[in-house]
Order: C-alpha cells, then sequence, then structure tokens
C-alpha cells in the first residue's frame, strides 16, 4: 500500500518527461486525478493500520516504510500542497519553457518528500532525504540563468553538506544505540554519553540546514528568487520541512525528548532557533525583492516550528505541529501569489505593490488573508499555532529564560506584520495620487488555488480548538 | 591444476603478451582477436582459480631457505584477483574503440596485457618478495602505457612516474629487509612478529617507511604527485591505472603490510599508526580540494582518485578488522565507479573533442547514455544512497566510530570530502544537463553519442553501482569471511 503511494508520483513523474501537450486541459485533468488518488489513499492509510515494508540491504542499512499518525499528517500536508499547485502550474508555466522537465521533476521530488515522512528508520529517510535534494535543485535552476545556477549550487550544496553532518551524527547513533527505526518515544534507555549528544547535534544541525536554521539558512533567499513560483512555493512549504521531519524523527522517534532536556544542546538549539526567529524576520523587513522577503519570512516561520520542537514538551510539539500546518498553507499561498503577480503583470519588488489590489482583487485579497493568518491575527489559523507555542515556552523552561521565547515570538510577529501589512495597505490603498490603471484578468486556474489556500486560513482557524485537540492526539502517539 | 591454475594466469599475459608486440597484426579485426581470446582466457582462468583454488602455495624459484618466489590463494588475493579479471575484458572492450585512432598500438597491448599478468602475480603473491618482483615489474610495464602518446608531456610524465615509482619501491625495500631479517615476510592473516623482541623504534620506523613506500602507487601525500601528471596517458590506461592496476596494487600492498606481515597487535596505538593515519587524512582533504580546483575533466578525476584511494589508506590504518573489511569495500566499489568516471570522461574526449569541464557546457543530450553514465558515477563517488559508494563511507564510518578521536576526525575529514567530491562532480552533472541561458550551445555536428564498445562498458558498469548499492550482503559476507570477521 505504501508502495503504491511512493510509486504513483513516481511513474506520474516519468510520464511528465515525456508527455507531448504538458499545458494541455486533459494532462491537468490527468495529473489532477491522480493526485487526489495518492490523497485518497493517504486518507484511506490513516484508517487502516501502520503498514510497514522492509527490505535488508545489509545487516546494518534497512529499507523500511511505516505509515504513523506523524508520518501520515506530514504526507497529506505535502499531497495536499502538491494537489493545489496542479492548476496553477497548467497557466503559471505558460511563462517557461522545458514543461515536461518541470513537471518531471516535480513529481519525482513529490516522492522523496512522501517518502521521507513514510520512512522507518533514520538509514530510509537518509536515502529519501538526499534523493529529495538532488531531485528538486533542477526545478530551482529551471531558467538556466547564471543566478538560477548559482542559487540552484547553493541550495544542492547546502543541502548535500547538511546531509554528510547527519550521516556523521547517524553513525554515531548507529553504533550507541545499536538500532536507527523510528520507535516512538525513543530508543535509548539510559542518559546518552557526550558523544551520542554531540551526535544528535549534528545530526540535527544537519537537517536544520535544510529547515533553513542559522547559520546553515544562507540558501533559501539565493534558491527562492530564481526559483519558478510553484517550486519556490512547495520549497519553502514543504522541502524545507523535510528537514523538520528529520529532527522530528530523530528527538522523538530515536533519541527520545526526556534525554535530551536540560542539556547543552537543547540550550544551543534553542539559541540558534531564536536567533533564526528574529534574524528571518528582521531581514524580511528591509528586503525588496518579494520573492526573497518571503524567503527570509520562511526562514523565520520554519523557526518556530524549530523552537516548539527543542522545547521538548508535549506542547511545544502540538505548537510546532500546529505552526507546520499553517505555515505550510500561509507559504504556499504566499509564494503562489508572488508568482501570480510576476505572471500578471511583471511586479517582482515591493515598490510595484501600489494600487494593485485595484488591478488584481482577487489576489490580493488571498495575499492578505494570508498574512493576516502568518503573522497570527485572531482567528486565522497562524494565531493558534503561535499562541500554543507561546504558551509552551512560558511552561517549556524555567526562570526568566521562560520570557524570552514568547518575547522572541512577539518581536517576530511585529515584524512579521511590518513586512506583510505595509504592501497590503499600499496595494488597497494607494491614496490620492495613484494612477487609475484596468483591472486585469485573473484566469481561474491560477488565483483559485490562493483564493482556496487563503479561506482556509481563516477556516480552519475558525474551528482552531477542534485541530488543536487533533493535533495534541497526534502528539500523544508520538510520545 | 591447483598449480596451473595458480601459474598460468600470471605467466600466460607476460609469456604470450610481451612478445606480440613484434606480430604485425594483418586487420584490426585480428589484433581485436588475438587480444580478446588472450585477455578474457585469462580472466576465465583466473576466475576458475578463485573458485576452486585449494590455497595450496606453489614455489616457482627458490633462492636460499628463506628467499623464494612463491604463488598462493587466499581470500585476499581472491577479492583482488576477481576485480582484476573482471575490469580488464571490460576495459579492454572499451579500449577497442578509443585507441582505434591511437599509434604505436603494438606497445600499447603488449604492455595492456603484460601488466595483467603482473597484476595478477602482485594477487598471488605468497610473500613480500614475490609481490615486491611483481611491484617492480608492473612499474616497467606501466611506464609505457603512461608515454604512450609520445608526446613531450607524456614522456615527462612517465619519467616523473617512474621517479616516483622506484623511490616507493626503494623505501619499500627497507621494510622488505627488516621483514626478511625477522623471517616475517610470509603473508599470515595476523602477521608474524608477535614474538618480536628488537628495538620497537626500529620496526615502527621501517613500517612507517614502507608504508608510504608501497603507498607511493597509492598515491599517498608525498607520494601523490606522479597521479595527475599520468593522466595525459589514453584513457583506457588512466582508468585501469587509476581504477585497477597500479593504484589498486598499491592499497593491496599497505593491506599485505598492515595485516598479513607487521600484524596490528604491534602497530595499534603507536607513532607510527598515528602517522600513516595523519597522512592519509591530509591527502583525503588536500586531493579533494585540488578536485575543486582542477578544469581539467582527467585531472580532476585525478585527483579525486588520490583522494579516494587515502579513504581506503585510512581504513586500513585503523588497524581493526571492521577497519579492514570497510577498506576492502571502497577498494572494490572505487574501482568499479573510478574506472566508470573515467570512460565518461574519454567518451567525451573522443566523441566530443572535450577536455575542459568549462567545454562541457549543454554536452549531455548529444551523449546522454555517456552523461546519464557519469551521473551515476557522481552520486555514487559523492556516496548518495542508494548507491554503493554510500555502503562502502557507511562501513568505513561504522569502524571509524570504534576507533577512538583519530577514528571520528577521520570520518569527519572523510565527510567534508564527500561535500568536496559532490561539488567537483555535480558541476560536470549540471554543466552537462543544465547550461547557462546565456552560453552558446554545442554546435550540432560537434559531438555524437559513443560507441557501442564504450557504453555498453559505462552502462554495465553503472548498473552494476546501483545492484552493489542495493544488494551488497553478499560481498560483505564474503569479504568478513577473507578478513576474519
Amino acid at each position: 500500500m505504501l508502495f503504491v503511494i511512493l510509486l504513483l508520483p513516481l511513474l506520474l513523474g516519468c510520464i511528465c518527461f515525456a508527455a507531448k501537450k504538458p499545458l494541455s486541459r486533459a494532462f491537468t485533468a490527468f495529473l489532477l486525478a491522480v493526485q487526489a488518488a495518492v490523497v485518497a489513499l493517504l486518507v484511506c492509510t490513516a484508517f487502516g493500520s501502520g503498514a510497514a515494508a522492509a527490505v535488508q540491504l545489509t545487516d546494518t542499512l534497512t529499507f523500511a516504510l511505516k505509515a504513523d499518525r506523524f508520518g501520515l499528517l506530514f504526507c497529506l500536508l505535502a499531497a495536499s500542497a502538491w494537489l493545489i499547485t496542479i492548476p496553477y502550474c497548467s497557466v503559471y508555466l505558460h511563462h517557461e519553457e522545458k514543461v515536461n522537465r518541470f513537471y518531471g521533476f516535480f513529481f519525482l521530488t513529490e516522492t522523496m518528500v512522501l517518502g521521507t515522512a513514510l520512512a522507518a528508520d533514520l538509514v530510509t529517510l537518509y536515502i529519501f532525504y538526499e534523493m529529495t535534494t538532488l531531485l528538486s535543485a533542477p526545478l530551482v535552476l529551471h531558467a538556466q540563468t547564471k543566478k538560477a545556477l548559482s542559487g540552484a549550487s547553493k541550495y544542492l550544496y547546502y543541502s548535500v553538506g547538511g546531509a554528510f553532518l547527519v550521516l556523521f551524527g547517524m553513525v554515531t547513533l548507529q553504533s550507541a544505540c545499536g538500532t536507527l527505526t523510528f520507535t516512538a518515544g525513543g530508543v535509548l534507555h539510559s542518559a546518552p554519553a557526550p558523544l551520542v549528544l554531540s551526535a544528535v547535534f549534528c545530526v540535527v544541525m544537519g537537517f536544520g540546514s535544510k529547515a533553513g536554521l542559522y547559520p546553515l539558512h544562507n540558501w533559501l533567499p539565493s534558491a527562492h528568487p530564481v526559483a519558478p513560483a510553484p517550486a519556490s512555493a512547495l520549497l519553502s512549504g514543504i522541502i524545507a520541512k523535510v528537514g523538520v521531519v528529520g529532527i522530528i524523527r530523530t528527538v522523538y522517534f530515536l533519541v527520545g525528548a526526556e534525554h535530551l532536556r536540560g542539556t547543552w544542546v537543547q540550550y544551543a538549539w534553542l539559541t540558534l532557533g531564536m536567533l533564526t526567529v528574529f534574524l528571518g524576520s528582521f531581514m524580511g523587513c528591509t528586503e525588496k525583492v518579494l520573492k526573497k522577503r518571503l524567503a527570509y519570512s520562511s526562514i523565520s516561520q520554519i523557526s518556530y516550528i524549530l523552537l516548539g520542537v527543542f522545547l521538548l514538551t508535549p506542547a511545544g510539539l502540538v505548537g510546532a505541529l500546529l505552526q507546520l500546518i499553517f505555515h505550510a498553507i500561509a507559504k504556499v499561498g504566499m509564494f503562489l501569489t508572488a508568482g501570480s503577480v510576476i505572471y500578471l503583470d511583471d511586479v517582482t519588488t515591493m515598490d510595484r505593490f501600489r494600487g494593485l489590489g485595484r488591478r488584481m482583487p482577487v489576489t490580493l485579497a488571498s495575499f492578505a488573508l494570508l498574512s493576516l493568518s502568518l503573522v497570527g491575527i485572531p482567528p486565522f489559523g497562524g494565531f493558534h499555532s503561535k499562541w500554543q507555542l507561546a504558551l509552551a515556552g512560558l511552561d517549556g523552561l524555567s526562570g526568566a529564560a521562560a520570557y524570552i521565547m514568547p518575547a522572541v515570538l512577539l518581536l517576530s510577529a511585529l515584524m512579521t506584520a511590518g513586512y506583510l501589512f505595509p504592501p497590503v495597505m499600499q496595494a488597497f490603498f494607494p491614496g490620492e495620487d495613484a494612477p487609475k490603471e484596468a483591472r486585469i484578468r485573473e484566469p481561474l486556474a491560477l488565483v483559485l488555488p490562493l483564493a482556496v489556500l487563503g479561506v482556509l486560513g481563516f477556516a480552519l482557524g475558525l474551528f482552531g480548538d477542534s485541530i488543536v485537540a487533533a493535533v495534541q492526539s497526534i502528539v500523544s502517539s508520538m510520545l | 591444476m591447483n598449480k596451473i591454475l595458480l601459474t598460468l594466469p600470471v605467466f600466460l599475459p607476460l609469456v604470450v603478451g610481451l612478445p606480440s608486440y613484434f606480430i604485425h597484426f594483418k586487420t584490426e579485426t585480428a589484433r581485436r582477436w588475438f587480444y580478446g581470446l588472450l585477455i578474457c582466457g585469462t580472466s576465465a582462468l583466473v576466475w576458475a582459480a578463485v573458485l576452486t583454488n585449494n590455497g595450496e602455495a606453489l614455489t616457482l624459484l627458490r633462492f636460499t631457505d628463506t628467499l623464494d618466489i612463491t604463488l598462493r590463494m587466499d581470500g585476499a588475493s581472491r577479492l583482488f584477483a576477481a576485480l582484476s579479471a573482471t575490469l580488464w575484458p571490460v576495459t579492454m572492450v572499451y579500449a577497442w574503440d578509443y585507441m582505434h585512432h591511437e599509434k604505436h598500438l603494438d606497445m600499447f597491448w603488449a604492455f595492456f596485457t603484460a601488466a595483467f599478468g603482473i597484476t595478477l602475480g602482485i594477487a598471488f603473491s605468497a610473500n613480500l618478495m614475490t609481490m615486491y618482483l611483481f611491484y617492480e615489474l608492473l612499474t616497467l610495464s606501466t611506464i609505457p602505457l603512461v608515454m604512450q602518446a609520445a608526446t613531450k608531456l607524456a614522456i615527462r610524465a612517465g619519467v616523473k612516474y617512474a621517479a616516483f615509482s622506484m623511490t616507493g619501491a626503494a623505501l619499500a625495500f627497507i621494510g622488505l629487509v627488516f621483514l626478511i631479517r625477522n623471517d616475517a615476510q610470509e603473508f599470515v592473516l595476523g602477521g608474524h612478529l608477535a614474538s618480536y623482541g628488537g628495538s620497537m623504534t626500529l620496526l615502527l620506523t621501517v613500517f612507517a617507511l614502507s608504508f608510504v613506500g608501497f603507498g607511493t602507487k597509492a598515491a599517498i601525500f608525498p607520494m601523490h604527485s606522479w597521479l595527475p601528471s599520468a593522466s595525459v596517458a589514453p584513457t583506457p590506461v588512466t582508468a585501469l591505472l587509476h581504477a585497477v592496476a597500479v593504484v589498486k596494487s598499491g592499497a593491496f600492498a599497505c593491506i599485505r603490510l598492515v595485516y598479513y606481515t607487521f600484524g596490528t597487535e604491534l602497530l595499534r596505538g603507536s607513532w607510527a599508526q598515528k602517522l600513516v593515519l595523519a597522512l592519509a587524512l591530509i591527502t583525503i582533504l588536500y586531493a579533494s580540494c585540488m578536485s575543486i580546483k582542477q578544469r581539467h575533466f582527467k585531472r580532476r578525476l585525478a585527483y579525486s582518485t588520490i583522494s579516494n584511494l587515502s579513504y581506503i589508506l585510512f581504513a586500513v590504518a585503523l588497524m581493526t578488522t571492521q577497519a579492514l573489511l570497510a577498506a576492502w569495500l571502497h577498494l572494490l566499489f572505487h574501482s568499479v565507479i573510478k574506472i566508470l568516471a573515467f570512460f565518461a570522461a574519454g567518451a567525451v574526449l573522443h566523441y566530443a573533442k572535450r577536455e575542459y569541464v568549462h567545454h562541457l557546457e549543454g554536452l549531455a543530450p548529444m551523449m546522454p547514455v555517456t552523461f546519464a553514465c557519469f551521473t551515476v558515477a557522481a552520486c555514487a563517488l559523492t556516496g548518495v544512497p542508494p548507491f554503493n559508494g554510500f555502503v562502502s563511507k557507511w562501513y568505513i564510518g561504522l569502524a571509524a566510530m570504534e576507533c577512538g578521536a583519530w577514528g571520528i576526525l577521520g570520518f569527519g575529514v572523510l565527510l567534508i570530502s564527500a561535500l568536496l567530491t559532490a561539488i567537483y562532480m555535480f558541476q560536470i552533472v549540471l554543466h552537462g544537463f543544465f547550461p547557462r541561458d546565456d552560453h552558446p550551445l554545442p554546435e550540432p555536428g560537434s559531438a555524437r553519442e559513443a560507441n557501442w564498445k564504450m557504453t555498453v562498458p559505462m552502462v554495465a558498469l553503472a548498473i552494476a553501482c546501483i545492484v552493489l548499492g542495493i544488494a551488497p550482503q553478499w560481498l560483505i559476507d564474503i569479504i568478513g569471511k577473507v578478513v576474519g570477521v
């Protein structure tokens, strides 16, 4: 069953390389149908058993898949993101050449991303992690300009370097834990030796490279502006989260959170996480290029998730998973919006936002809804995640340190508002002296995904309590 | 039968191959049949020997009661011989196409075949004296191969190679004398020197010198610079030199030195071990950095070889059984990967007339099979799972982590080198498949895909990389028996 879920996007990718008319209605419908099938299969698996499949490569290397609740949550998120991007691609990619190649790597990457979440042990996860990097790099360099190639190279080598950092820790963990299979609550029975702590640190830093953790975050601002918008959307929205999956699996399913609480690694991680949150929002405020601004925003927002994870408490993990969901919705939507404004009116910088709301009302309205969620204004979804994170921060640490994290989150939220609200205001309220420009036709396939995501951020926020409860039950299955 | 299968593979290529220099072949086909039968026949004999040999020794020449030339197959012999016997015919097929337009083909084929026999002699040696003899012969038989092109550059490269190899042999000779003196030159797993009562300083110094001596062929720092110069040789020569014959003989000799004559008991923990580890690590890092700097395709791969050989030497120098297993894995896997990479470079050289990395922009659509195979080699060399390079790195890592601070440091250095490998290998892949939009694409007639004689070996090797990456356990078990796990 799990193999089928992985096989479908793989086949889709191979078919795309050979497709005759990739942007035709028929082909888009075909892609939508198969992708919907993937989502449906994932939902079915959620109700069935945690189907497992294992192949022994050598006595220490296994390839095994397992669908537990956390894995399925991520897979559903990923598959849905891919689903919603397909209609957008069918319009946006008229802007690009070599559409076959883009679609091909697009779906191959999906296979690898799903595999990361379905991996039953660290070796399998590592295999899918490396393949994700290799297969998503062609998406980033698609335009093949000098900047695109250098951005993609940076992405490639930061991720591959991170992977080798993971490998370093992984080998130690294999010797220390005896196994690398994921078990809820962790595998270690006693306090880890200093070497094991260092190994876990290396692993988390390695995966953190993909998740944009300082100081390995630098690939994000280079890779996002040059990638085609659907690729940037999924890169920030899902692919970077693959690093988060790796970290969660290592911390909660291999080593065990209670062994790491209070150690130097936890303090190091929390410090780096808070630094990243602050740095990302700060850089976003001064950045003029829209996609780069959103890239810095991602750096900051993904580290919200990591902070929740690094608190090593159930409440922290709840906040982290909520942020995972809501940030994915918001960021995918925002990057798609950025792509829309580029596609429709060649708007790449913030100064051209003036009056954009009059010209592309649906697009900018979606952007506005998504911004509200990202900043964390109630009752939008983003509020719930940030609220949970702040509460967890207060409870998770002791003494004065307890106040640092909520303070950093608040500061970051203010800065996020600072870099998102002014453009939105300018777009809808440009002032008396702004030139009156005609409305631009917004293709349905292009704006429907944006609108859906924008409304979703709001609607899910209304049902926030149920979502929080659902996430809490998932978290309890992980500990 | 045993004796025949032991001597024939070694001497047939020598006795028939060397004098074949004087044969005047009427047609190219006749030449191909001759050498095809000779080399494939020898390979078949080797495989028969590997599978049926009973481990009996055969003394060919006895000088004194302690000095003799003896052949014998043990587990290590089997592994090395099997590797050579598999890759020599593959390279021969490749060379049929590649060497088609070269000159001095009679010299090439004669020494190419002779080197095969000599490499098998190194594999089948039962003591250090025999191995030393064949080692020197290998140098002599490969010098003409390096100088094949007969240009000034080639001759200089050959002389450099000769000078370095002779120096290495001189250093190794010190080790040979010491071991003979102490009655320890016979190859036995674990060595003979357990009852050694003499000066430890002498033993360790001799060991260090002879390791660097034998390691010259394995391009250990500071005896490495002959290898990049030798990349002026025709690609079948560099592929074979850099994958099987010369460099892996060097690694093989170091294995024999550490595990089969001196023995790890005496050496573990000593300053000599640390020195050798340090040299290996320096080589790994230095050579990887130099690779990135190189813009010449084959020189880049040459430095890459230097670096990867020291992965093997690092594992050998760790001096545990697990480490030896890992060293063998990388020895075998790297041979396959590197020969594939060189074949691709040679195909590009031959069919697209391009030598430099920055000239490869956009070449992949014109040579898809070549570049696809090179991509496999790049992923395998970097150590991306599920290719074989990942498995050998994994095992080196597992072994290194058991060996204290040096092991951990070493594995860290190895992984830094792996990142550098990704950079210098993937750059070529990216250039080929994703050229910059402001670069002129290669002209339509300027390149075409290689002939089947090149693509079939490449595809076979690429498949081997994948299969060995997905299902390596059978090989690990075989090596485990060889090293005594």
